[in-house]
């Protein structure tokens, strides 16, 4: 008996010991020191990103200011996880203000309204009349009152959730939280923030280094509520192995390539159903239709817009039906892709070129390609915002300030080792500061022929084409293409195996429930309505009228 | 049975339940109940059942509930079977390690998964390789397994919960009800079907409703399938969608309370009341020792399955320790570095002493709930006790972003449980989510071993003056020590695996479980999936000396509780 526990013990000693002798030394950043102060940081950044910054910061902090600092990075999921943790914790927050302040009940009607940006112009005029002079002669039955009343008390509050800064995400997911008024430009002081760091540095905000916005992207908040720090692209990541076997000869160049039907079962998309970034990848996708129609001279403007928009949904109903699945986690494609089990997919770039640097055999030869498609990719900011509340706004302002600082720029891109560049990661990503782009920058530099400025310049975004249906456009695809995926790829398949007939094809293609018509005159206005039982009831009425369509196919002769 | 005692227990259990299960689901679903101005709807319900979509995912997931459910009856009632009858080669070891195709560790699982059944993985790699499959049209598993594929994969992953829950009823079989069988006449499979089965009914229903609600709410496995059209996975995409709607709330519901009914009508047909008139076993069982053609038998069914049931742990294992491996069977280079690098990250020691402090104290918190919860259900007469039973299943059926959200806004400064969180510190709160989530598999086993102890026992000890509370703790729990410690194991090893409360809730690196660490090493670029690879074998190990340990070490009392 004493053998056989003796055993067990020895085991469970080998295995428990395992991590203490490997113990880290507790310089190596991401342990907590007790007398630091603390900067709390949220953000989607993966761990590379993370430990570079925190590393790269706390050694800045120590070097200029001599003061000890640690950076608690939270991390509760992606984009939508955050977005959802802000919402939550704020809102509950508020919550307490509120109850306190008019010793009224927290309705999901005041819930809405102290979150809802548009409110903002009747509240400010509201305060000014004395709303807030009195909180609790609120008048419990008047919604309107009550709805601007939460409005005005969030935005004068500095109500906060124990977190500094938002690091991280698409310009979507900043916007979206600046309206909710959950950013901040300037602490309560008015000392701190992104744009006190603005009349610090005037010369970085200059067109020459950080542009407002680039071909139509924006690349700040106009009111300084987010700075973008560094940028980001969709391009396509394909595996050469899998693609000659299939039959192509050379790679993929275009979106329009992911829909030959060879790629039956063999593409791997993201979802624009849950991260606006992804969103608007399919978005470029329309706007450069919509412009390769215009360039061609022949309809107007409002035709080719329509047209446009029309070609892409068929397009993008064709691309779908190749599409293994629409997944929400970056990685999956580019690693699905490098593994062989897709055998192409849309991908972040930097996600695309350390894949295929990571696959890369003595020859210098990679299996995984990555490439901007041509004229149908924009180049977003990945931003950084101050969150209202902001425990330790002075040293969220550092923070801010080194990312953006020439140093801070340097982690993005130099090679590990280089001087002033990362310790242990190539984070692979474009540097936000076009001041950045220098030939002695680019020795150091991991993608020296990458300059996103350029490729930015083939292609101009046009928010007036479909900027105002940009939500739509996720609906719609969930309706025709993610809702009914089985069905399309069924009829996709019987199609491939007939010969795609032109009778069949056409029933497929037809996109006349998703026509820009359609959207703009119908879907749209349905959506802006909020009305939430009103839009379940459309994407079924949509989904099922696609569902109907794809059956119908699988009925339809061959060739 | 005293019923103030009763009352007390079935008062406190059910407070419980409605504090930390029914409270933070509750605020969280309401979205979907409750319009704008606070009236209540049911037109997000009403959408569910008007949807095709809906309606197929909801029948999809029941066929994955029940094709999953007989598959691992299929394969555990004959192991638990043989292991009752033979004593074999290696019985211990091979009777421990057949549980570990359970500790699979999140994210990196799945990753596991895609090397062996990808386009270019293991087994395509190996099929080409002996000239079965053509390298230029491989098949694509995961693309094309669908329903059968994920079947498989939740029954391999599984079967172990069917195994534990039907041993410990096996054990707990009076040896003279076969030998009066067989002295009657009664042989082979009539036996089987006329004594056996009926009196280890209990530990099956348990172990079958445990598997069956798991396998209908299941969203991992599908997700490795792109299986979509299934309830759990339409949560899941709803809830991150970006539009806020609350619908997905609405199909929460449904799932919970087709959950519910599944479970009742399971009961009603399957899990009546065994008449344990006998009381316990009044002679030991011996166990034959195999023949060598029943040693074969033996063995080679346990190593078989085992075998098969891990691959997906050796795929981790392999990236843990590969640095090339794409298209061939085997990598193609190998490093250890990744788990030195895995091993002295800076998150990995914290992180382990958290999971072992949240998941020890979740499983004794877990026990005395699972008691308290099973004595209340099995042994009184209480109205509501089959509600209160039923509820205890439902935390298997959460979607956990759903339980997460909840605990997350009612703990929050000014809500009425912020005093759970210590300063920062989510421990409490932790232990409760994680304790709410595996409590399942304690009330099964416990109330399993009620079911199967009569109550005689206990009412004796009581004429003879002693307290209902004593009775129990002096006389029931040692025979059910058993039904206890294969619960405990479960709820342990389940709650050193939790996935969202851990990501939503421990929100600050030193409070980080394993699970979040290694989440949050997955994400790293370049060696991200191996490194968390080698933490997640290291989970593995840990957990399979800790299964097998008390296995060894418990031996023969173990083995004795099982058999007498």
């Amino acid at each position: 008996m004493w053998v056989r526990i003796s055993i067990v013990l020895a085991l469970l000693g080998i295995v428990l010991v395992a991590p203490f002798a490997m113990r880290p030394d507790p310089d190596s950043g991401g342990i907590k020191l007790d007398d630091a102060e603390r900067l709390v940081i949220i953000t989607p950044h993966n761990e590379s990103i993370q430990a570079e910054f925190a590393r790269a910061f706390t050694r800045h902090m120590e070097k200029k200011f001599n003061r000890q600092v640690f950076v608690d990075w939270r991390q509760p999921g992606g984009t939508s996880e955050i977005a959802r943790f802000l919402r939550s914790e704020y809102s509950t927050r508020f919550e307490n203000l509120w109850k306190k302040r008019t010793q009224l009940a927290f309705r999901a009607a005041t819930r809405d309204a102290f979150s809802n940006g548009k409110l903002n112009e009747a509240a400010q005029s509201a305060i000014q009349q004395g709303i807030l002079d009195d909180p609790t002669l609120l008048d419990s039955n008047d919604s309107e009152q009550l709805a601007l009343a939460a409005r005005a008390m969030y935005l004068e509050s500095n109500v906060g959730v124990g977190i500094d800064l938002f690091f991280g995400g698409g310009a979507y997911d900043f916007s979206k939280q600046a309206s909710a008024g959950n950013l901040v430009s300037r602490d309560p002081s008015g000392r701190y923030g992104p744009a006190a760091i603005a009349d610090d540095h005037p010369d970085w905000f200059s067109d020459a280094v950080m542009p407002q916005e680039v071909s139509g992207e924006p690349f700040r908040d106009p009111e300084f509520l987010w700075l973008g720090t560094v940028l980001s692209s969709f391009g396509i990541c394909y595996n050469e192995d899998v693609l000659s076997r299939l039959g192509f000869k050379g790679g993929l160049t275009s979106w329009d390539d992911l829909s030959d039907p060879r790629l039956a079962g063999q593409v791997a998309l993201a979802d624009p159903t849950k991260s606006g970034s992804t969103t608007k990848a399919f978005e470029m996708l329309i706007q450069e239709r919509i412009q390769r129609i215009l360039s061609e001279g022949k309809l107007s403007e409002d035709e080719a817009v329509s047209q446009g928009w029309d070609e892409a949904m068929r397009l993008i109903l064709k691309i779908s039906a190749n599409s293994r699945y629409f997944t929400d986690s970056a990685a999956k494609v580019p690693r699905d892709v490098a593994l062989g089990d897709a055998a192409a997919g849309m991908c972040i770039d930097f996600y695309g070129r350390t894949f295929n640097e990571l696959f890369r055999d003595e020859n210098e030869q990679s299996h995984v390609q990555f490439v901007m498609p041509r004229a149908g990719t924009s180049i977003g900011a990945d931003p950084i915002g101050m969150l209202r509340g902001a425990p330790n706004p002075e040293l969220a302002h550092r923070f801010i300030e080194f990312v953006l600082s020439p140093d801070g720029q340097k982690l993005w891109n130099f090679r590990p080792g280089s001087p002033g560049g990362p310790s242990r990661f190539a984070l692979r990503r474009p540097p936000i500061r076009k001041d950045f782009y220098t030939p002695e920058n680019q020795i150091h530099m991991t993608d020296p022929v990458v300059n996103p400025y350029e490729i930015a310049e083939g292609f101009t975004y046009h928010p007036d084409w479909t900027g105002s249906i940009f939500n739509t456009l996720r609906f719609v695809i969930r309706c025709a293409c993610i809702d009914p995926h089985e069905e399309q790829q069924a009829a996709w398949k019987a199609l491939i195996e007939r010969g795609m007939p032109a009778e069949g094809l056409a029933v497929f293609e037809d996109v006349s429930l998703i026509s820009y018509e359609a959207v703009t005159t119908r879907i749209a206005p349905i959506l802006k309505k909020k009305n939430k039982v009103a839009e379940i009831q459309l994407a079924r009425e949509l989904a099922s009228a696609f569902r109907e369509n794809y059956h119908s196919i699988e009925g339809t002769p061959g060739k | 049975m005293s019923r103030s005692f009763a009352i007390g227990t079935y008062a406190a259990t059910a407070l419980f339940f409605a504090l930390f299960f029914a409270y933070p689901i509750w605020h969280t679903v309401k979205e979907a109940f409750l319009t704008p101005d606070g009236s209540l709807t049911f037109a997000y319900i009403g959408e569910v059942f008007l949807n095709p979509v809906y309606v197929e995912g909801l029948i999809n997931s029941f066929y994955m509930g029940l094709f999953t459910t007989i598959s691992c009856l299929l394969i555990a009632l004959p192991l638990a079977m043989l292991a009752n009858r033979w004593d074999f080669w290696g019985k211990q070891l091979l009777n421990s390690l057949i549980l570990i195709p359970l500790i699979l560790p999140p994210f990196v699982g799945a990753l596991g998964v895609r090397q062996l059944l990808g386009q270019s993985g293991v087994l395509n790699s190996f099929l080409t390789q002996v000239g079965l499959m053509d390298a230029q049209s491989p098949f694509d598993w995961l693309g094309e397994g669908r329903l059968l594929g994920v079947v498989l994969m939740n029954a391999l992953h599984l079967y172990p919960i069917a195994y534990l829950n039907i041993s410990a009823a096996l054990a707990n079989v009076d040896p003279a009800m076969d030998e009066a069988a067989e002295n009657l006449g009664c042989h082979g499979i009539r036996r089987l079907f006329r004594i056996t089965l009926p009196m280890i009914m209990p530990g099956v229903f348990a172990g079958a409703t445990i598997i069956f609600i798991w396998s209908f709410t299941e969203l991992g496995v599908p997700l490795i399938f792109d299986f979509t059209r299934v309830t759990s996975v339409q949560i899941f995409d709803g809830i991150k969608d970006l539009s806020g709607n609350p619908f997905p709330y609405a199909l929460v519901v449904v799932m919970l309370i087709a959950t519910v009914l599944f479970y009742l009508l399971g009961k009603w047909a399957f899990g009546r009341d065994v008449g344990a008139s006998s009381g316990r076993a009044t002679t030991g069982r011996t166990l034959k020792p195999a023949t060598p053609l029943a040693n074969v038998l033996c063995v080679g069914s346990f190593v078989g399955v085992t075998a098969l049931a891990v691959l997906p742990h050796l795929g981790v294992i392999l990236l843990s320790v590969s640095e090339r491996w794409y298209g061939t069977i085997l990598p193609t280079e190998w490093s250890g570095q990744h788990f030195r690098d895995a091993l002295s990250h800076p998150l990995t020691l914290n992180s382990i002493g958290n999971s072992l402090k949240y998941a020890s104290m979740a499983t004794g918190l877990n026990v005395i709930l699972g008691v308290a919860i099973a004595y209340v259900v099995v042994r009184t007469k209480l109205p509501g006790r089959q509600l209160l039973d039923a509820m205890a299943m439902l935390p298997l059926a959460v979607p956990g972003l759903v339980l997460a959200f909840g605990y997350l806004a009612m703990t929050r400064e000014g809500q009425p449980f912020s005093f759970l969180i210590l300063g920062e510190d989510p421990v409490l709160i932790l232990v409760i989510a994680y304790a709410v989530r595996r409590l399942p598999y304690v009330v099964r086993a416990a109330a399993a071993g009620f079911q199967q102890t009569s109550v005689t026992l206990e009412e004796a000890a009581r004429n003879l003056g002693c307290h209902p509370f004593r009775a129990l703790l002096k006389v029931t729990l040692p025979l059910i020590a058993a039904n206890l410690v294969a619960g405990g194991l479960l709820a342990f090893s389940f709650a050193m695996l939790e996935v969202s409360d851990s990501l939503i809730l421990a929100e600050q690196q030193q409070h980080f479980p394993i699970t979040k660490a290694i989440y949050s090493l997955v994400s790293s670029l370049g060696n991200g999936p191996h490194l968390a690879s080698a933490l997640g074998v290291w989970a593995m190990a840990f957990l399979t000396v800790t299964i097998t340990g008390a296995g060894l070490i418990l031996g023969k009392k173990l083995g004795a509780l099982f058999r007498i």
